[in-house]
């Protein structure tokens, strides 16, 4: 269950930057992605998330959406990208098992929408 | 309005986990992280490593981790080194630690020491999502466990260097195909250094600790 803890950072990340930017309107949606080899599950982290944000003045009305980044590699012995849609870590034009991962083990907020000043309602 | 942000949301934890690697560096002091899933042996191949780097003159520390109980611990304590308890319950039950957690233990250790060892949370998911400023993770894999378990749990081979592959004084009695077991951790991560271990009669345990020594960062 590392979803509530991500979930939690989550809450606290989108706080500190409206924050920062002295951005005092609700909070309607979260923008949220996670890479394939996160092994999140969506369910689990919207779950601990509607549970935290009702503690939250500026997310309590809010939405997190979750979208999975696919799994990108790039052979370090031919230089071919791909797009690995299973757990074998090998390139797919040469076979060569020195590869890096270039995308899909990294987990961020990427942006959230805001309340419009005219939406009065917060959905509640 | 939208309002971009793109903020790693483990930057906090990676953060405090690259300092505790600068710190440690300083002090000349070596890291290493066990995980592992519950039950594979990670506190039974501490019991065996410890008095082994204690006759080779190391000074060692450890930190135990768990959701609760002091059970781990208290079968470390008879060798006589420091030991800090983490709970992760006070924390919400965390199924893994954090380096904000891991800060306070090894500060509770002292200064004089060669090498810290972590016996991190049993769970095969999320410790491998948290950085806890070790210089190296080992994930320890018992063969009871069966063979496919690498291909379930990519992230935590790839996020590991070496990967003990433990009770092999069980074969005899098992199904297991052992050199599937390999083949998966490689499908995982080609680069991984590969030990097979009993922590019950001692197999591998001199071999394990000869890596440990040839990972240790320079003084």
């Amino acid at each position: 269950m590392h979803e509530l803890t991500i979930a939690r950072n989550i809450i606290q990340i989108v706080e500190n930057e409206l924050k920062k930017k002295g951005n005092s309107a609700k909070v309607k949606k979260v923008s949220f992605k996670a890479g394939a080899l996160n092994a999140i599950i969506p369910e689990s982290l919207v779950f601990g998330f509607d549970i935290l944000k009702k503690d939250s003045e500026l997310l309590r009305d809010s939405e997190l959406i979750v979208e999975e980044i696919p799994l990108k590699v790039k052979c370090r012995a031919c230089g071919t990208e791909s797009v690995l849609d299973g757990p074998f870590f090998f390139c797919s034009n040469c076979g060569s098992g020195d590869i890096e991962v270039v995308e899909g083990e990294e987990m961020f907020v990427e942006s959230v929408e805001l309340y419009e000043p005219e939406e009065e309602s917060y959905g509640d | 309005m939208e309002i971009k942000i793109v903020k790693n949301v483990l930057e906090a934890n990676e953060a405090l986990a690259g300092e505790i690697r600068k710190r440690n560096r300083a002090k000349g002091i070596t890291m290493f992280n066990f995980m592992s899933s519950p039950g594979s042996g990670k506190t039974a191949i501490i019991e065996r490593i410890v008095p082994e780097l204690k006759k080779r003159g190391y000074r060692i520390g450890i930190v135990e981790g768990d959701i609760t109980s002091t059970l781990d611990a208290e079968r470390v304590r008879r060798f006589d080194v420091p030991i800090s308890q983490i709970n992760t319950e006070p924390f919400g039950g965390d199924c893994h630690l954090g380096s904000e957690v891991i800060l306070p233990a090894i500060d509770e250790l002292g200064e004089d020491l060669d090498i810290i060892l972590i016996e991190n949370v049993g769970n095969l998911v999320c410790p491998a999502e948290f950085d806890t400023g070790a210089d190296h993770n080992i994930v320890v894999l018992s063969i009871t466990e069966g063979e496919d378990k690498p291909l379930k749990y990519p992230l935590m081979f790839r996020v590991c260097s070496l990967a003990l592959v433990n009770k092999i004084d069980l074969l005899p009695y098992l199904d297991v195909n052992i050199a599937k077991v390999e083949e998966n951790i490689r499908r995982i991560n080609s680069n991984m250094y590969v030990i097979k271990t009993s922590a019950k009669t001692g197999e591998g345990v001199d071999s394990l600790v000869g890596w440990m020594e040839r990972n240790l960062i320079e003084k």
